[in-house]
């Protein structure tokens, strides 16, 4: 059985295999590498470590690279907007009100302009 | 082989007359080929069988094509007494590597028996240290890290050897691939994989081409949480197996374990 060589990529490097481990085809070592995943990723959130920045990257026994498997697509884990912080909800409500505000002037505006447009026309009717 | 079977008999603590009245009923050994099935779940049992050398796993199949071992016995172990007890095998027997076995059928048994009533509290007992071993095991796929687990699995492995005089020091043989190491810790092939390297990576074992050394017993002890008490057949407590197992040092990790609460 051919061997295939599971090299563990983490932020902090990556981590050679130098055994090695028998499978009988690439989807055989593409389901080895997903349950290996699925292990190390519980173990390590068990201990209170991320496991989504983590993955494998397979070699054949001559060294070439045969696939990847990122932690994350195991997990499930997909990007997510950020949340935003305080400062941005202040920043944005504060934004919403000052729009408001200046509405309401230009409302103000609109509105004494038409009172000023009603007074002439009754005006213009009464004389 | 008279040795290894009679290594065996006195194992189960019936005394000299008992177990040379089973040695002489015993069969000759069979030779095995590596992964060659002794015995399926549900067949009816042959009797008490004997590793005389080699090692056989005790297996359970699943309809997904998963495999659990369940058990392991090494030269000089006895299984069979559940399923003389039950009246049928619970799961498949199984060489490792190439094997010899000897047999001790069940109706021979049955007659020596009846003449030497303690033998059934030697299969008592040898039941009884089956049940400690599984409930190791037990504990490490439940509540063990991987590392721990293997590392159990290594150091029990070890003693076993030794105690039936297969170890040379701290190295014995280790017939277990990783699919097969796998297959009784519950993990993956490539995770063992891991854990092997990570094991030697700190100079705990070496594993190379079917052997085992241990070469530091306190710290991989340490790691496996590892008491070989549960090894000993209480028949013989206090005759100074400790020190016969662990010629460079017992291994420590374990501690007192009568202290230990659970963390809430």
């Amino acid at each position: 059985m051919p061997l295939y060589y599971f090299h563990l990529v983490s932020p902090g490097g990556r981590e050679i295999d130098e055994i090695g481990s028998p499978c009988l085809s690439v989807d055989h070592a593409m389901v080895e590498a997903w349950r290996a995943a699925v292990e190390i990723s519980i173990e390590l959130l068990r201990g209170g470590r991320p496991a989504g920045d983590r993955g494998f990257e397979v070699c054949d026994e001559l060294g070439r690279p045969v696939f990847e498997l990122a932690f994350s697509d195991v997990l499930g884990v997909r990007a997510k907007k950020p949340e935003r912080t305080s400062r941005e909800i202040r920043a944005s409500v504060a934004m919403t009100l000052g729009r408001n505000q200046a509405l309401r002037s230009e409302l103000a505006v609109a509105l004494a302009n038409v009172r000023t447009s009603l007074a002439t026309t009754r005006a213009l009717l009464g004389s | 082989v008279t040795d290894t079977v009679l290594y065996a008999l006195h194992g189960l603590g019936i005394g000299e007359a008992a177990a040379l009245a089973l040695r002489v009923v015993t069969g000759p050994p069979r030779q095995l080929r590596a992964g060659e099935r002794l015995a399926s779940e549900g067949d009816e049992p042959e009797g008490l069988h004997v590793v005389v050398n080699g090692m056989l796993k005790s297996c359970r199949n699943l309809d997904n094509g998963a495999a659990q071992t369940l058990a392991l016995f090494t030269a000089g172990e006895m299984v069979g007494a559940q399923a003389i007890a039950l009246g049928r095998k619970m799961s498949t027997l199984s060489a490792v590597p190439a094997t010899s076995v000897a047999t001790i059928p069940a109706s021979r048994l049955k007659l020596v028996q009846e003449d030497y009533p303690q033998i059934t509290d030697g299969l008592l007992r040898a039941l009884a240290r089956e049940t400690a071993i599984l409930q190791e095991w037990l504990v490490g796929m439940g509540r063990r890290t991987a590392l721990s687990q293997v590392a159990h699995l290594l150091c029990e492995v070890t003693v076993r050897m030794r105690m039936a005089g297969r170890a040379h020091g701290d190295t014995c043989e280790f017939p277990l691939t990783q699919a097969e190491i796998a297959d009784a810790a519950g993990l993956s092939t490539v995770h063992v994989n891991r854990v092997l390297q990570a094991l030697r990576a700190e100079g705990l074992v070496t594993l190379s081409r079917s052997q085992l050394k241990i070469i530091d017993w306190n710290k991989l002890g340490h790691v496996a949480d590892f008491d070989p008490l549960y090894l000993l057949p209480a028949a013989n407590f206090g005759d100074g197996h400790a020190a016969l197992l662990f010629p460079s040092g017992e291994p420590r990790g374990a501690g007192d374990r009568r202290d230990r609460q659970p963390v809430p």
